[in-house]
């Protein structure tokens, strides 16, 4: 990864950090009217995905803040979907969960688990027909992977050899369903060999080495080998929704987790590879969060948001 | 030449479709080898395996396909395995019918599923399907239940030329897909008036309108003039041409193979109490149906599943 990629990686993720820092506020303010699927701890995933995806068709799942950020939807579009506003990205009707955005290649996401595989599918179809060489790159959580449906999407795929990346967040929990309860394989990524796929499990919070993988990964799609499974190793340190109370874990468990966080793991990566100092990255993030105000002054604008804040 | 029956036409329908616009996707178990009855016959050799896909035999996911099919401009047409329509109820909600909306119509779900409805003998309970009713509260999504091969093949060539539009659901009763093609019909919108009358309206759509046919011409031999309308599409309904013709007849008949409650005659006899056409009725609505609950297999004990003429001329008589 060249030194740009790098610090727009760090760009991305603080601003979707700073982002649900200000929605959250919001929440407990009541100016948010979703229910908020924070991707708190998260980032460092789809930061590093979506530097390479710029042209690839992405599916997100619920969780999905930091996909939308780091493939460039408008904050404040963002945020005044958030809000149930009429300028958010699905109007103010449908929620962060079911996003969708023509101008970044976000197809539309549903609040349901596991329902985009074969959506992916028949988009990655599409696409070949179009004769283009674009990838389809389907996100989706632990909990998903456990469905039927994924393994349908994941043979079709393969039988047809769709330029898929079939892309799971594995962040420990699902719902209040812990993984490692789930499962009789350690890693999700053993399940391709059934599929005669390529599988690979990474270090989600380690945004270097997904950028490498992902990179791999979407080359060897497009060169129509097929599609590639990828387990992203990460962890929730957010409720399931902002207010879900969170008494199947132990709070030691989050705090211990929340030291592998991806911000820190980048921006030690930079440090070692003199592609900044740390004022560098501290100017950086008071950048964002200006921007950030911005935005939120942006999504405060409409009529409607005035009202709510001046009762 | 022997006459073309209801899935050779349906076939000959879509496929003529396909020609015209290279968007067309088929989708679903079996397609690549005919289709079952053979409606997807020559489709895989004619027009390859990029439009004509063996998915799964999942027909949830099959829609699903289709709905990131649809979502990049391409036409879907998904054919699902029989009736197996309770189990993809959430595929056609939720990700066809209900998306749009909620992602602001940044995304079309444009498609076409077809399944089979109604009862034949040798369907055991769950294998066919009288309860179409539940998809009618449906917003955003269109049923067309046509009677006959020549109303099936218009419908399906109209669906696919429009220029745009939302999901349809297209069901093809189960008793009808041998019938073959049969005198002149003129389907000019959404539903065909196929006999007028003054004296009442009786309203019908899918496989219960041939019997129809036969009781409204039973009782012009008894001196009652009976109105037929054929719905051809449950949702939406042609409202103005029912209200018209209850406002001239006064008297409701409706016959349907499907269950009673919550189904298409409970629906078009509550927009009628809640129209214009309330103040000339004068009797109560007559609904002749399904018995509630599972159909047995066999015509010996599940012969009540399909209510014969009979049942609607004796209904006739009794309210005129």
């Amino acid at each position: 990864m060249n030194n740009n990629t790098a610090l727009q990686i760090f760009y991305k993720m603080m601003k979707t950090r700073l982002l649900e820092e200000i929605a959250v506020k919001l929440k407990d303010r009541g100016l948010i009217a979703d229910k908020l699927r924070l991707s708190l701890g998260q980032e460092g995933t789809a930061a590093a995905v979506c530097a390479l995806s710029v042209n690839d068709a992405i599916y997100v799942s619920q969780r999905n803040t930091t996909v939308l950020v780091s493939a460039n939807v408008p904050c404040a579009d963002i945020l005044a979907e958030l809000m149930g506003l009429p300028t958010g990205i699905c109007g103010g009707k449908g929620s962060l969960s079911c996003a969708g955005y023509g101008e970044s290649n976000i197809f539309p996401a549903s609040p349901r688990h596991g329902v985009s595989f074969m959506k992916a599918c028949g988009t990655a179809l599409s696409f070949r027909m179009q004769s283009l060489k674009n990838a389809v790159i389907c996100f989706a959580g632990d909990g998903a992977a456990g469905l039927g449906e994924f393994y349908e999407a994941i043979n079709f795929a393969s039988l047809n050899n769709l330029p898929m990346v079939f892309f799971i967040e594995n962040n420990a929990y699902a719902g209040r369903m812990p993984f490692e309860r789930v499962s009789n394989v350690k890693e999700i990524s053993l399940r391709a060999k059934g599929f005669d796929i390529p599988g690979f499990t990474v270090d989600g919070n380690d945004p270097a080495a997904v950028y490498e993988l992902t990179d791999y990964a979407l080359a060897y799609a497009k060169e129509n080998r097929g599609p590639v499974l990828i387990e992203s190793r990460t962890y929730r340190l957010a409720g399931t929704t902002y207010e879900e109370v969170q008494n199947y874990r132990d709070e030691k468990e989050v705090i211990g987790r929340a030291k592998n966080d991806p911000i820190e793991n980048h921006t030690q990566y930079m440090l070692k590879n003199k592609i900044g100092t740390l004022d560098d990255f501290l100017s950086m993030r008071e950048m964002i969060q200006k921007e950030i105000d911005e935005d939120v002054d942006g999504a405060l604008t409409s009529v409607s948001a005035k009202v709510t804040l001046e009762a | 030449m022997s006459k073309l029956t209801y899935i050779e036409l349906l076939n000959d329908a879509i496929s003529s479709a396909m020609t015209e616009n290279d968007k067309i996707v088929v989708i679903g178990k079996g397609v690549t080898t005919g289709g079952d009855e053979g409606i997807a016959k020559g489709f895989y050799g004619r027009f390859g395996k990029n439009r004509v896909v063996d998915a799964t035999v999942d027909d949830r996911a099959n829609i699903r396909l289709g709905v990131g099919l649809a979502a990049t401009g391409a036409l879907p047409l998904v054919l699902i395995n029989g009736s197996n329509l309770f189990d993809c109820m959430d595929a056609i909600v939720n990700d066809a019918a209900y998306a749009p909306f909620a992602n602001n119509n940044r995304f079309s779900s444009r498609m076409v599923i077809c399944a089979d409805a109604g009862h034949i003998e040798g369907d055991s309970p769950g294998e066919g399907f009288l309860d179409e009713g539940i998809f009618l509260g449906i917003e955003g999504l269109a049923v067309v239940y046509p009677s006959c091969p020549a109303h099936a093949s218009y419908m399906m060539k109209k669906i696919l030329a429009a220029p745009e539009g939302g999901p349809v659901l297209f069901l093809m009763g189960r008793s009808l897909k041998k019938a073959q093609v049969k005198g002149e019909t003129s389907p000019s919108g959404g539903s065909e008036i196929i006999k007028e009358g003054e004296d009442i309206t009786l309203i019908t759509y899918g496989p219960m309108t041939d019997k129809c046919i036969e009781a409204s011409y039973r009782a012009m031999e008894a001196g009652i003039e009976c109105e037929l309308i054929d719905l051809i599409s449950i949702s939406p309904l042609d409202e103005q041409v029912l209200i018209n013709s209850v406002i001239k007849t006064g008297r409701v008949l409706i016959a349907q193979q499907a269950h009673a409650k919550g189904g298409a005659a409970d629906i078009i006899t509550s927009m009628l109490m809640r129209s214009p056409a309330f103040d000339y009725m004068e009797c109560p609505v007559k609904i002749i149906s399904t018995p509630p609950g599972p159909v047995a297999y066999s015509d010996f004990t599940g012969k009540s599943a399909v209510p014969g003429w009979e049942d609607i001329y004796e209904a006739i008589i009794s309210m005129v």
